[in-house]
């Protein structure tokens, strides 16, 4: 009985001596034994581009000390640009150089215990208010367009094209479901579309026929023959002969046969310009060179670029 | 006059200006088209501004064009202390007999030569571009007529913009064309520098006088211009204040378009141009070759064409491709 008693009690004994030797040990894990360590942004809030302190404030465990150069975690995400140290604090230099959250990570800064150990203060992460620079209304800032750094052109202008494109290309398809199906209910649809070389015989044949040479008009004659070969080279050969001069016209010719509606144009330009007049025997010959050179030139065309015509500049 | 006879005459006098050119051509490789330019300014009594690099001729051909014409020339190297007075003239108290004399300034020459007029603040560039316009300079309560031809070449540096004082746009509307100086071809650099090492300066006889060059330019207010010529000038010219009312998706790269004194120059220097080519007629190829020199510096860009890199020889293109001719 004594011998139970007494075992029990050795017992007792040597965990009350287990509890007081690691109690302290314990206690320090949790409290830091006595350290304390805070951090604050100063000023609260700042705009982008703007510097601001982080400051963190510390009270040592008794007979601790910080090494020499002070090891700080948590801001390693931050563009630090200098550390000051003081007494009981450390002023950390940052730039702001974000919008939306601007926040440290948790924070530790290591310290060595009096026993020589290094330790660690913890404090929670410490965030700051980033201000926008464009003003109150920062969504309705406009940016400036720079060349090669801010496009001058939006994304939505980049889009459009596409977007558009893409339309066609349904509107496209629609019309020709319509059309083929329009076309096998009405045979000969497809002879709808006008040729230019037809436009222009038809439109020259017209202003014989309104016979305004006769009547006097010699210059208003030439400019409208000029104009009518000229929106029909266009529609033949796809550049912009309304917009280019006799001269220019010259330079963008290949094909040999047009030659010959160069030198009717040349001709054409010194009624219109040089107020020369004509015989009349001189202006039906030129009429029948250019409807000779629209005959010769618009079957070939339509073989070559079939019924429709091209679809390259404008139709006379 | 008939048609007819005008072109002969034309023809007879134009020979004459070409024979300038060909005098000059004797002395500047390459460069044709200032050459032709100056002719022409020479021709319409209209001022020049030449735009290019250092070294690319401008001051010899302009010097030459004086001795072509055998005219009296004067440079005038324009800098930050440069005063009103140092080219118009002054007058200065003579105390032996105790009056007021003038000492006329570089002014007084036919053919001058404003080198780098960026470079003068702008009182002094206000003082030239005044005189060029009125023909007239007054110091004192004198006022004394500038000479016959009176001719203003003025060259710009287009890099090297630090320190200098950008012409204002009323006072660049003054010059009837802006000329741009490019470089030589290789061939014609060849030439050069083989002048270069012959040295010495090519003595050249003039090729034609004052009076030649006042009947040429009385011959020239003879050539023809066609009614819809000038619908086409006048056109061209308002595209380039309401593109968007000819098609053209340019509006929003243009600030200033050109005003209408781009319209009476640009027939002029048609003019002109027929002229040089023996005719008695314009074309629409005179007007379109004439354009751009004409209207670049009246055409003032926007913030979006500066950012976008556009210039306005590249918006006077598109003007040039867009609207029909007559």
């Amino acid at each position: 009985m004594r011998g139970a008693t007494g075992r029990r009690f050795r017992r007792l004994m040597l965990m009350g001596l287990l509890l007081w030797g690691l109690g302290p040990a314990a206690a320090g894990f949790g409290r830091q034994e006595g350290g304390l360590l805070e951090a604050r942004f100063v000023p609260e809030e700042a705009p982008v581009g703007g510097m601001v302190e982080l400051i963190l404030c510390y009270r040592l465990p008794r007979g601790a000390k910080l090494p020499a150069k002070p090891r700080i975690q948590g801001i390693q995400n931050l563009s630090v640009e200098g550390i000051r140290e003081g007494s009981g604090e450390i002023r950390i230099r940052i730039l702001v150089d974000r919008l939306g959250q601007f926040k440290t990570g948790p924070l530790s800064l290591a310290y060595v215990s009096a026993g020589g150990k290094t330790e660690w203060l913890r404090a929670e992460p410490a965030s700051l208010a980033v201000l926008s620079n464009l003003g109150e209304r920062p969504g309705e800032a406009e940016l400036k367009p720079i060349c090669t750094i801010i496009p001058t052109r939006s994304r939505l202008f980049k889009t459009i094209p596409w977007i558009l494109s893409g339309l066609a290309v349904c509107a496209a398809g629609l019309g020709l479901f319509f059309w083929m199906k329009r076309g096998r209910h009405r045979p000969g649809a497809s002879q709808a579309r006008v040729l230019p070389h037809v436009v222009a015989e038809k439109e020259i044949q017209e202003l014989l026929s309104e016979r305004i040479f006769e009547k006097g008009h010699v210059k208003e004659f030439y400019f409208r023959l000029s104009e009518i070969l000229r929106r029909y080279l266009e529609a033949l050969r796809g550049f912009p002969a309304a917009e280019y001069t006799t001269q220019e016209i010259g330079l963008a010719i290949r094909a040999p046969e047009d030659r010959q509606l160069l030198g009717l144009l040349q001709e054409a330009d010194l009624v219109k310009f040089a107020d020369l007049c004509p015989a009349p025997a001189k202006k039906n010959d030129q009429a029948a060179q250019a409807l000779q050179y629209i005959r010769k030139t618009g079957p070939a065309f339509e073989r070559e670029h079939g019924p429709q015509g091209s679809q390259q500049g404008r139709t006379p | 006059m008939e048609l007819q006879e005008i072109t002969q005459q034309i023809e007879k006098e134009s020979l004459v200006i070409r024979q300038v050119a060909a005098a000059i051509e004797k002395v500047i490789v390459g460069q044709r088209r200032l050459i032709e330019r100056m002719l022409i300014g020479l021709l319409c009594d209209g001022h020049l501004l030449i735009e290019g690099l250092p070294g690319l001729a401008k001051t010899t051909a302009v010097r030459t064009l004086a001795k072509a014409i055998r005219t009296t020339f004067q440079r005038i190297q324009f800098t930050p202390d440069l005063l009103p007075a140092d080219i118009l003239g002054t007058q200065f108290y003579r105390p032996d007999t105790c009056t007021f004399e003038i000492r006329k300034g570089p002014i007084f020459h036919n053919i001058i030569l404003a080198d780098e007029i960026n470079r003068a603040p702008a009182k002094v560039q206000s003082a030239l571009l005044e005189a060029m316009q009125e023909r007239q300079i007054t110091i004192g309560e004198t006022t004394f007529p500038l000479a016959y031809p009176f001719l203003v070449l003025a060259t710009q540096n287009p890099i090297e913009q630090e320190g200098t004082y950008p012409l204002p746009e009323a006072q660049i509307d003054r010059f009837m064309l802006k000329i741009r100086v490019d470089y030589p071809s290789a061939e014609e650099e060849k030439e050069i520098m083989i002048r270069a090492y012959a040295g010495g300066d090519r003595e050249m006889p003039g090729a034609a006088d004052v009076e030649r060059i006042r009947s040429a330019r009385e011959t020239m207010k003879l050539i023809h211009m066609e009614d819809r010529i000038m619908d086409y000038i006048v056109r061209l010219v308002a595209a380039t204040r309401r593109p968007e009312a000819f098609g053209l998706d340019i509006g929003p790269m243009i600030s200033y378009g050109a005003s209408p004194r781009a319209s009476i120059w640009l027939g002029m220097a048609a003019r002109a141009h027929a002229f040089l080519s023996g005719r008695g007629y314009v074309t629409p190829q005179d007007v379109k070759s004439m354009a751009a020199d004409v209207l670049r510096h009246r055409i003032i860009l926007s913030y979006e064409a500066e950012a976008e890199g556009k210039q306005t020889d590249d918006l006077i293109k598109m003007a040039l491709e867009r609207i029909e001719v007559p």
